[in-house]
């Protein structure tokens, strides 16, 4: 409060007691202590003038977002139209976010005009992972079939024929090696931090 | 009815003027016949005891050989800084209790329970004055209809008004409509904020003595 003079200091006196909620219209920096299981926050503001807040609920701002953060993350605490029942954590000046959840029937990312869906990643990969386990055996066996043709006497006798079933058998082989070369690297496919109903 | 019908810590007043509003504080400017600042409590009284008030020297002191001197209910506390905290699931009377308690003022035993037990799922006191932080906690919707004010005794009281008749003995000087007030010569102090005269609510009382004049002037709502 700037230095006023004992006139205007009881007039400022006078209105600040007539319209006391005018204190409470602000944004005030607050750390965050701690992250309550219902996803409210213990906070600690940084003007001593404000006392600790605890079971804040956090106002994302996006309906149907909700946020886990790390302690020592930095938000604005408000009260909502002066309220002193209402306060909320609003605008996240820094901080470590665990987890971001949309509760949302449809997300388009670039912009309004993203119409390719995303593929289910896990559901995909348990089907993809079905069926490559059943096309490795199936390549395996076909492999061990073109190499027992080959050596029959009467396909042996066709020269030509016997190489066929030869580069048949190789590359069943090649295939089913691919295939678990595939599977090998399923731990990389699928993204740890996004993911979808 | 001289002014010497009014008297401070026993010491004759010279000049009075008392105001006793129905939200509030009331307070007292008195010039009083003495060379000596109060040095605590102030006990204002008439002499036929119509009218006795506790409180303390707000601001004060002696010039030309008399005291001037600004009486505020109580211990004139609600100026004092309330400390910031918290509540969560408490009653009224808590956050009162701790305010007033800042405020070094004291409870009414008359305050009605009722205002008092009305529970607060959360509040938040701000570091502010105490009069702003009973202020702002008298805006919570569940104490709509609760009017808080210092008593005669410097007790701090709250409660829904009753509008009780005042007594009627009284000589109607002036009434003006226009700005809802009348001028009244009371036969005896004892017209409060609160109370139902002249068929109105009185919302604030102004009594002034002097030596050669007596005269209440009453706002109604």
């Amino acid at each position: 409060m700037s230095d006023l003079d004992r006139v205007k200091q009881g007039l400022a006196s006078f209105v600040r007691g007539v319209v006391p909620k005018v204190a409470y219209l602000g944004g005030f920096p607050a750390l965050v202590a701690s992250q309550n299981a219902d996803g409210t926050l213990e906070l600690l503001p940084d003007d001593s003038a404000i006392p600790p807040q605890s079971g804040v609920p956090i106002r994302t701002g996006i309906p149907g977002a909700t946020v886990k953060v790390a302690g020592g993350a930095r938000v604005l605490l408000e009260f909502i139209g002066g309220d002193p029942r209402s306060p909320v954590a609003s605008i996240w000046e820094s901080g470590t976010v665990t987890e971001l959840d949309l509760a949302t029937a449809l997300l388009k990312l670039g912009s309004a005009g993203a119409v390719d869906a995303l593929v289910k990643g896990t559901t995909y990969r348990t089907a993809e992972s079905t069926y490559n386990t059943l096309m490795a055996a199936h390549l395996t066996a076909a492999a061990a079939a073109w190499a027992a043709l080959a050596v029959l006497p009467a396909v042996a006798a066709v020269p030509a024929t016997a190489a066929l079933c030869v580069t048949a058998g190789a590359t069943a082989t090649a295939a089913a090696t691919g295939e678990a070369t595939f599977e090998g690297g399923a731990a990389g496919y699928l993204s740890t931090v996004a993911k979808t109903i | 009815m001289s002014a010497s019908y009014i008297t401070a810590n026993g010491l004759p007043v010279i000049e009075a003027r008392i105001a006793l509003p129905r939200v509030g504080v009331w307070h007292a400017d008195l010039v009083v016949d003495t060379q000596a600042e109060p040095a605590g409590p102030v006990t204002i009284s008439a002499a036929d005891g119509a009218l006795t008030l506790s409180g303390t020297q707000f601001r004060g002191g002696v010039a030309r050989d008399i005291l001037f001197t600004r009486v505020v209910a109580g211990q004139a506390g609600l100026g004092r800084v309330a400390p910031a905290r918290a509540y969560r699931g408490v009653p009224v009377q808590l956050v009162l209790r701790d305010i007033l308690a800042a405020a070094g003022e004291q409870l009414s035993a008359a305050a009605n329970p009722g205002a008092l037990a009305i529970q607060l799922d959360r509040w938040s006191v701000l570091q502010q004055s105490c009069g702003a932080a009973v202020n702002v906690l008298f805006q919570h919707p569940a104490l709509a209809g609760m009017a808080w004010r210092f008593l005669s005794d410097g007790s701090f009281w709250t409660g829904p008004e009753t509008w009780a008749e005042a007594p009627n003995d009284f000589d109607l000087e002036d009434d003006e409509p226009h700005l809802n007030r009348a001028t009244v010569f009371l036969f005896s102090p004892t017209l409060l904020p609160g109370m139902t005269f002249l068929d109105r609510k009185v919302s604030y009382v102004v009594h002034n003595f002097s030596a050669d004049l007596q005269r209440t002037q009453v706002w109604f709502e």
